[in-house]
Order: structure tokens, then C-alpha cells, then sequence
């Protein structure tokens, strides 16, 4: 029985377990065609796992996948149309960069002048054209993954997964591949999945992001709405940083927190007076004024500033028993203000950046 | 039977379907449990079985046994057999690594050279030292009155025998124990002012502590079941592997050389045992991101190292060296002109050159197929996907052998292969048993060493080729084994060479016509032609020699030509 939909891959209702341990817990996700996705999540979150299943290279306890339609649950990964980058590269080390990318092509009953200028082309992708003769070991981390791509794109597969393809790379090769890749897959749009731990990645790169966390989903979402509109405190807490509050609904629209403070802020319609709710504020958003003048204006003293280049984050003290609030500033700001420990600041939280989350207690 | 073969392999990989590769590989597999069942277990539990029967093969129960616990000639043995190996693995363990100690951890000169001098006996019949040390202490040898009146022959020849032949399987594990190291630990040491001694007891014993019991069981197993050095130097003196050899040979009572045979397997596999709970335990304490420790000159103890290598290597020339002499001798100890007349096996030994021709064959036999063998074994036990059971089975068959001394493989082998109703019974008596008994019989190393080298590659080599819809077959032929290349060349070498030189493997399997040069050995000793016995021994040290120097230079010109893609990367 298929599923008539326009999803390229439709993950639905899969499960995984190691005897007692749950890898994976029900998770479904829809991917649509050409989309570039990103699994993020801590180490241990199950997206690598995910990943492997949707290539047949680990078995789903229970729960279908399809592609383009057709149910591939139990098809091995032989069977399947993808093609995939490990972390490790997995480069053949006795071959050459040449050999390495034909390696498939050679099966395909090719004639070797098409193989040949299948192989320069998928060189020229990836901007390595000079490099076929060369073995993986005479070439930096950076070209090994560009010729792992070239590789795993030589098939034309529908489908590209890749696993922490960035993660063995230095910061400076590793954004630079960041775009490259994400140009790749505007010329080429061939569907994507990439797993990474790495929340910069995932905002830079991906389409949308499916956040994961203990083998289940938290949130799927473009980049902006992950980052703007976290519906969990753990995704408000692994993209990006927040300031955690803990406090009790006071009124239909105020918590009390902390010393005794008031937030106002828009709770969902079925808070009740007295429960106790999570808010989430990030530090670029807390504001400095100079005087009391509106909503949400609280009284602070400067308790740490952290210098961090062009920002400084500074961390407050509301009153004594509260725990410390993060507030970001620009460097500059912070010398106009010329602001030091115990230097006395009121701030402002905006109504519209606080994030309630309900039932998370 | 063929319906529940069908239903084990197709108990898929948790869900998915088989590929062409799974069904291929799975087929191997039990391909190779079969062949390990036929050539490894099959024949132990004929012996067993055997131990259990009367000459008319008639089910006695625990009688043989009973007999043989009452015979006390026979039970004496137990104990010289137990003796003398622990007395063997007691010396050789320290001096194997005060000597490894020296190779890895001092700065003494002539490293290299005292590395291939502790190596040479591997390369000889554990015959060799034996013989060699009848024409140093025996009754016409020159050193004779430095044993103040004592015989070499008895448990002293035996013991510095076995020093001699299971001190460089020790010193391998050693050396391998003591080079690895992270030097952070030796310098918060020194920084915190630790004595050397304490240095020592705390770190370095601690970090080698499990090759040091894996090499004690090994010179151990060695020890208890070798068979030659008893053979020609233990005179009176009774052990289980010469009782075997007694009672088949001897006086043909197969069911007591069967129930000799079980007992000489029980301290063999409790060694097996003991080593493989403790080796469990073992978790590697160091990382990838070790600092190695490089020594450093210290003139004292550089010069204490050199003292104990010289001395040591200086005895192991000195027994070769014997052997090579007396080989060239014309007449011990009455005319020492030197003649090639010893080399005429002929003359001495019915069989003369032939038997070694023999050798060469068994030995190349061996290399060949049984590497095929162990390496397309280790492939499919280390690869195949899913099937655990059955990868577990396979694992266990192929660390057995291990456990099982040559003697008693070649009885069960006699057992099992002349049963009246065994189909395979007309590879009896030819070369093909004596082939199959040797690979069977070295089979643990080899596998050890696939393993490991498997182990080293890329995990997702296979999954790659899945994705780009590579048969296995063509990645195992253009990834697999050129990465593993001197691997297999270590595994056909080691074979070669355990071959050509083996005796207990082979004593009871060969026919006039398929006699090898070891046997040969033993044979023109035993007829007093010891010149010719320790001729050709040389003959097998030299041929072991050159052999493994064809190794080295192939090896070297391997690295040469792959530098390109082995690089930096191991």
C-alpha cells in the first residue's frame, strides 16, 4: 500500500532499540525533493543512527521508510538509491583520487572515454581538477571530502547523505566546505541529509533543521524559526544560547519570578493561575535603557563581563538570590556605557522575545 | 538438515532483505565452519570418543582412563610434563623481557642486530637446539664436565631446549607489550621524584602485565606439548608428548595414546582459557594521542642490557652455531676435518634428499592455501552482516587450534580419516592430509593477525561500496587485499616456516613416500647418524632463512611501491 505525496523521502513512525535502550523512539519526518535537511543534535541524539537507516546500513526496529513512493523498509543498502560522505572520508587509500570516484562507474558497463569525462566533470564540481592522479593520502582533509563527495555524487543518486562530513576539518577549511557544499546543492539539487552536532552548520546550510534530542524529535523547522521561535526549552538551549527562567503565572498575562520580579508576557490561553511555566530569553535580546519607561523594565548590577570581539556578554544580577541573567552588547556600547563589575543597569526583556514553554516543567 | 541450513541463512540482518552479498557471504561462512568442523573438531571428538573404547571398538567407559591413572609410569609423565614447562616458562618470561625491556626502553647499541639474533630459532626444528646440545654436553661433548656429573639428557637438555626454542614466541609478545607507551606518565613520575624501581613497579610492569601472562601461556602451551626436543634429549626421562608417540607407534594401543592425547589437551586448553578471560579484561589504557616515550642514553643501565642481549644471543649463535658445525664434521669427536659427506642424506636415511623436496612441497602447500583460506576466513568472520551466531561460531573454531597440540590433531586425524566409514577417508595417507593437518594446526596465528589487520581499515570500505553498488566480491579484491598485503604475506611466511619445520603436526600422518625432512631427523638420530640429523636441520634453518629473507625483500619492495598511497597513513 503506497502513499500518494509529493515527499521525496517520508521517514514514518520508526524505532530503534538496542534490547533495553531506545535509539530511536517513533520518529517521522517528510523531506521533499531537492530540499538540503539537517539532522542537529548532541552526540548520542540518534541522528547518525536516522541517518543509517535511511541508508539500509542499520535496520529499524519498526516503522517504513519511503522513497519516491516506493516502500524501501527492507531493501538492503545495495538496493537503495543513495549515495553517502562518512565523517572519515572513507577514501580507498590504494587507489587513486581518479579510481576512487570510478570506482562505481566501472560497474555501470560505461565505456571507459565516458567514465573518464564522467569523472572530470564530477572533478571540475568539486574544484578538483588537478588532483586524479594523486592517492588520498598526498591530499589535505579538505580535498579528501571534496573527492569523498565527488564519489558519492558519481552515480547521480537521488539521495546524499552525509555524516559529520565537516567535523574532522579545521574551522577555517571547514566554513569555506560549508559553502561550497551548499552551492553544490543549488546547481545540482539532489536531495539532502546532513547529520551534524554543529548548530552553526545546521543554521547556515540547511533548508530546514530537524532538531533531535534522545532519540525523538523536538523541532523541525526552517533556520530562522528554530532559532526565533525554539518550541522546547532543549532547542532554545542547544541553538543558540538562553536565559532559562523558571517562574509562576501570576496573572493571565505576567509570571512572577526570580526576587519577586513581573514579566509580562503572552501566555497560551490554557495557563492557569499558580502553574509554574518555562521561559526562555535570549541575550541579544535582553535591552539596556537608561531609564525606567516601559513593560518588562527590570533593575540590574553588572556581575561578570565576558569579552567575546565584537560583543561582550555580561552577565546580571537581578537581586541577590536570583540566578544570573546573560545579556549580550556591543563591544562598543559596553565602553560608552563604560561599565565595569558592580556598575548598576536597567534593563528591558521585549514582551515579543520571550519564549513560554508549557508542560516543560 | 538442508531446510534448516536454508532457514539459518536467510534469518536476515534484523529486517532487511539479503543482497547477492549477504547470500554469498553467508554461504562462505558456513562453508567455513564446515571445513574447521571436519579438519579441527570432527577429528578431536574421534580421539575423545576413541579414549572411550577397547581395541574392537566396544564402549568401555572410564576404563582406559582408570588404567592409565594406575599405571604410574605412564602417570609420571603428567608431572614431568608439568614440571618441565613451568620450569621453561618461569626462565624464559623474565629473560624474554629483561631482553624485550632492552630492544624498547634503553638506548644500548646493536638493537637490530640483537632483534634478528633472538629470532633465529623460529626458523629451526625445535630438533635443532636438542642436537645441539647432545654434541656440547652429551656423552662424547666437549663441555660435558660443566654439568658436574649430571646427563643432559633428562629434564636439563629438555628445559634449555625448549629455553632456546620458546624464547623468541615470547619475546614477540614482549616486545610488542613494552612498545607502546605514553611518555606523560614517565615524566610526572620524574617529576614527582619516583625511584626508578617504584617507576617500574608502577608503571611500565602494570602497562605489560597482560603480555606477560599471554607470552607465560604461550612458552607454557609451547613447552607442555612439543614433542621433538623430548624426543631426542629426554632419554629416560618420560613426557606426555613422548608417551603419545610410545603407545601409537610404539605399541600400537591407540585407545591409551587417545586417552594420553585428551590428557595432554586438558593443561593446553586451561592455558587457552585462563589467557582469553584475562585478555578480556584487558581495555586498552592508552589512546590514539599517546606521546611516545623515546629513551634516553643512561650509561649504567645501557651497559647492564648490553651485558644480559650479549650473553643471551651469544648462547643462541652458539647452539646454531653447534649445529652448523657438527653438521660439517666428518667424525665426532675422533676426526673433526670438515666433509659435505653428511649432506648425502642417502646414505644415512632411505628417503635422502627426497624428504625434504617433501618439505618444501608441504611447506609451499601450506603457505598457499592455507592463507587463502585463513584470510578469506578472517574477511567473512569479521564482515558479514548480521548472522552473529554464526560469526561467533566461526571466531571460536578458528581460536581453538591454538589450544590443541600438533601431536594430538595428528592422532585425531588418524582416527577420524581411517574411520571404515569416513567418505574422506582417501586423502589418508597422502600429501593433502599432511597439508590440511597443518593448516588446521597454525591456523590461530594467521587468523589473529587477519583480524587484526581487517580490524584497521575503514569501517564503512563496505558500506561505500553498497552505496556506489559495488559487489563485496570487487571491493575484496581491489581494496581489501592490497591494503592487506603484508599482512598476508606475514600469514603465508609464518605458515612456511611452521611448516617446514614442524614435527609433532606431521609425526603420525606420514608414508614412506610423503615423509618430511623433520621426520627425517628424528629418524637418522635415532639411528645414531647424528651428524646427518643435525645436517638437516641446518638445511631447514637455512631454507627458513632465505625463505623469510625473500620476505623481507619483497616486503620492502611492496612499501616501495605503494609509498604513493600508504604515505603517512598506516
Amino acid at each position: 500500500m503506497s502513499v500518494v505525496t509529493n515527499d521525496y523521502l517520508r521517514i514514518s513512525h520508526v524505532s530503534k532499540s538496542y534490547g533495553e535502550d531506545w535509539a530511536l523512539k517513533d520518529v517521522s519526518l517528510s523531506i521533499a525533493k531537492d530540499e538540503f535537511v539537517c539532522f542537529l543534535g548532541p552526540s548520542g541524539c540518534g541522528k547518525t543512527t536516522l541517518l543509517r537507516i535511511v541508508a539500509g546500513l542499520e535496520t529499524q526496529s519498526s516503522g517504513m521508510i519511503y522513497q519516491n513512493g516506493t516502500d524501501i523498509s527492507d531493501l538492503p543498502a545495495s538496493e537503495r538509491d543513495f549515495g553517502i560522505v562518512f565523517q572519515s572520508y572513507a577514501l580507498f587509500p590504494n587507489l587513486t583520487v581518479k579510481a576512487n570516484i570510478a570506482f562505481g562507474l566501472v560497474n555501470q558497463r560505461l565505456k571507459r572515454s565516458e567514465i573518464d569525462r564522467k569523472v572530470s566533470d564530477l572533478l571540475n564540481l568539486v574544484g578538483m581538477s588537478l588532483a586524479h592522479a594523486k592517492y588520498p593520502s598526498e591530499l589535505s582533509g579538505g580535498m579528501q571530502q571534496r573527492v569523498a563527495l565527488a564519489r558519492a555524487l558519481a552515480l547521480s543518486p537521488g539521495l546524499l547523505l552525509l555524516d559529520e562530513p565537516l567535523s574532522a576539518l579545521d574551522a577555517r577549511v571547514r566554513s569555506h566546505l560549508r559553502s561550497e557544499i551548499r552551492k553544490l546543492h543549488s546547481r545540482l539539487g539532489v536531495t539532502t541529509i546532513m547529520v551534524t552536532h554543529d548548530q552553526e552548520e545546521a543554521l547556515t546550510m540547511a533548508d530546514r533543521i530537524v532538531v533531535m534530542n534522545e532519540g525523538k524529535i523536538e523541532q523541525v523547522g526552517t533556520p530562522q524559526e528554530i532559532y526565533s521561535f525554539p518550541q522546547t526549552p532543549f532547542v532554545a538551549n542547544f541553538v543558540g544560547t538562553s536565559n532559562r527562567i523558571v517562574g509562576k503565572v501570576c496573572s493571565p498575562r505576567s509570571v512572577t519570578w526570580g526576587g519577586g520580579q513581573t514579566l509580562a508576557c503572552d501566555l497560551p490561553p490554557t495557563s492557569v493561575v499558580g502553574q509554574s511555566v518555562h521561559l526562555a530569553v535570549r541575550p541579544e535580546h535582553v535591552r539596556i535603557i537608561t531609564e525606567r519607561s516601559c513593560d518588562n523594565t527590570l533593575h540590574s548590577s553588572v556581575h561578570g563581563i565576558e569579552f567575546l570581539g565584537p560583543y561582550c556578554r555580561l552577565s546580571l544580577h537581578l537581586s541577590p538570590d536570583s540566578p544570573a541573567l546573560l545579556a549580550d552588547l556591543s563591544t562598543e556600547q559596553v565602553g560608552q556605557l563604560q561599565l565595569t563589575i558592580g556598575s548598576p543597569l536597567f534593563i528591558q526583556i521585549p514582551r515579543e522575545r520571550i519564549q513560554v514553554f508549557e508542560g516543560h516543567a | 538438515m538442508s531446510l534448516g541450513i536454508a532457514n539459518a541463512l536467510s534469518v536476515s540482518s534484523g529486517g532487511l532483505r539479503l543482497d547477492r552479498d549477504d547470500w554469498l557471504m553467508r554461504v562462505l561462512l558456513l562453508a567455513l565452519i564446515a571445513w574447521l568442523g571436519v579438519t579441527l573438531i570432527m577429528p578431536i571428538g574421534w580421539l575423545l570418543i576413541k579414549s572411550f573404547q577397547d581395541a574392537n571398538g566396544v564402549l568401555v567407559g572410564l576404563r582406559n582412563y582408570v588404567q592409565y591413572f594406575s599405571t604410574p609410569a605412564l602417570f609420571e609423565s603428567l608431572w614431568n610434563s608439568l614440571f618441565v614447562a613451568t620450569l621453561t616458562t618461569l626462565i624464559v618470561i623474565p629473560l624474554a623481557y629483561a631482553y624485550a625491556y632492552a630492544l624498547r626502553r634503553t638506548c644500548m647499541p646493536g638493537r637490530g642486530f640483537f632483534y634478528s639474533a633472538a629470532f633465529i630459532p623460529i626458523l629451526a626444528p625445535s630438533l635443532l637446539p636438542a642436537i645441539s646440545l647432545i654434541y656440547l654436553f652429551g656423552n662424547q661433548g666437549f663441555l660435558k664436565d660443566w654439568l658436574f656429573g649430571a646427563s643432559i639428557y633428562g629434564p636439563i637438555g629438555i628445559v634449555v631446549s625448549q629455553i632456546f626454542y620458546c624464547f623468541p614466541h615470547a619475546l614477540m609478545i614482549l616486545v610488542a607489550a613494552l612498545s607502546i607507551a605514553d611518555a606523560r606518565h614517565y615524566e610526572a613520575a620524574r617529576s614527582l621524584g619516583t625511584s626508578s624501581v617504584r617507576t617500574f613497579t608502577t608503571i611500565t610492569l602494570p602497562s605489560t602485565k597482560y603480555g606477560v601472562i599471554s607470552a607465560a601461556f604461550v612458552v607454557f602451551t609451547l613447552s607442555i606439548t612439543d614433542f621433538g626436543i623430548a624426543k631426542v634429549i629426554g632419554g629416560r626421562f618420560n613426557v606426555l608428548a613422548t608417551d603419545i608417540f610410545k603407545q601409537v607407534i610404539g605399541q600400537q594401543n591407540f585407545e591409551m595414546g587417545a586417552v594420553v592425547g585428551f590428557v595432554l589437551l586438558i593443561p593446553a586448553v586451561v592455558a587457552f582459557g585462563v589467557d582469553r578471560w584475562v585478555q578480556r579484561k584487558h581495555v586498552a589504557v592508552l589512546s590514539s594521542k599517546v606521546v611516545p616515550l623515546i629513551p634516553k642514553p643512561k650509561k649504567g643501565r645501557d651497559t647492564i642490557y648490553l651485558l644480559v642481549c650479549c650473553l643471551t644471543a651469544c648462547l643462541i649463535l652458539v647452539i646454531l652455531g653447534m649445529a652448523v658445525w657438527a653438521s660439517f664434521v666428518s667424525r665426532w669427536p675422533y676426526n673433526l676435518a670438515l666433509t659435505w659427506a653428511n649432506f648425502d642424506f642417502s646414505n644415512y636415511d632411505s628417503a635422502g634428499w627426497h624428504s625434504y623436496w617433501n618439505s618444501l612441497k608441504l611447506a609451499s602447500l601450506v603457505a598457499l592455501f592455507g592463507t587463502v583460506i585463513i584470510f578469506v576466513g578472517a574477511y567473512l568472520t569479521e564482515k558479514t552482516r548480521g548472522f552473529g551466531v554464526f560469526k561467533g561460531i566461526a571466531q571460536f573454531m578458528a581460536m581453538l587450534p591454538m589450544a590443541v597440540p600438533g601431536l594430538v590433531l595428528g592422532l585425531g586425524y588418524i582416527f577420524f580419516f581411517n574411520a571404515k566409514e569416513n567418505p574422506l577417508g582417501f586423502i589418508y595417507a597422502t600429501m593433502a592430509i599432511m597439508v590440511i593437518n597443518s593448516i588446521t594446526h597454525f591456523y590461530t596465528v594467521g587468523h589473529i593477525t587477519a583480524i587484526a589487520a581487517l580490524k584497521q581499515m575503514d569501517k564503512e570500505f563496505e558500506s561505500v561500496s553498497a552505496s556506489l553498488k559495488v559487489s563485496l566480491m570487487r571491493t575484496f579484491a581491489k581494496v581489501t587485499t592490497p591494503i592487506c598485503l603484508p599482512a598476508i604475506l606475514d600469514i603465508s611466511i609464518y605458515l612456511f616456516v611452521n611448516a617446514m619445520t614442524t614435527v609433532s603436526a606431521v609425526v603420525f600422518l606420514y608414508t614412506s613416500q610423503t615423509r618430511v625432512a623433520s621426520v627425517s631427523i628424528i629418524h637418522m638420530e635415532e639411528a645414531g647418524f647424528t651428524a646427518s640429523a643435525a645436517a638437516m636441520a641446518v638445511v631447514i634453518v637455512g631454507t627458513s632463512a632465505l625463505v623469510k629473507l625473500i620476505h623481507w625483500a619483497l616486503s620492502d619492495l611492496l612499501v616501495r611501491h605503494t609509498q604513493g598511497w600508504r604515505g603517512r597513513r598506516i
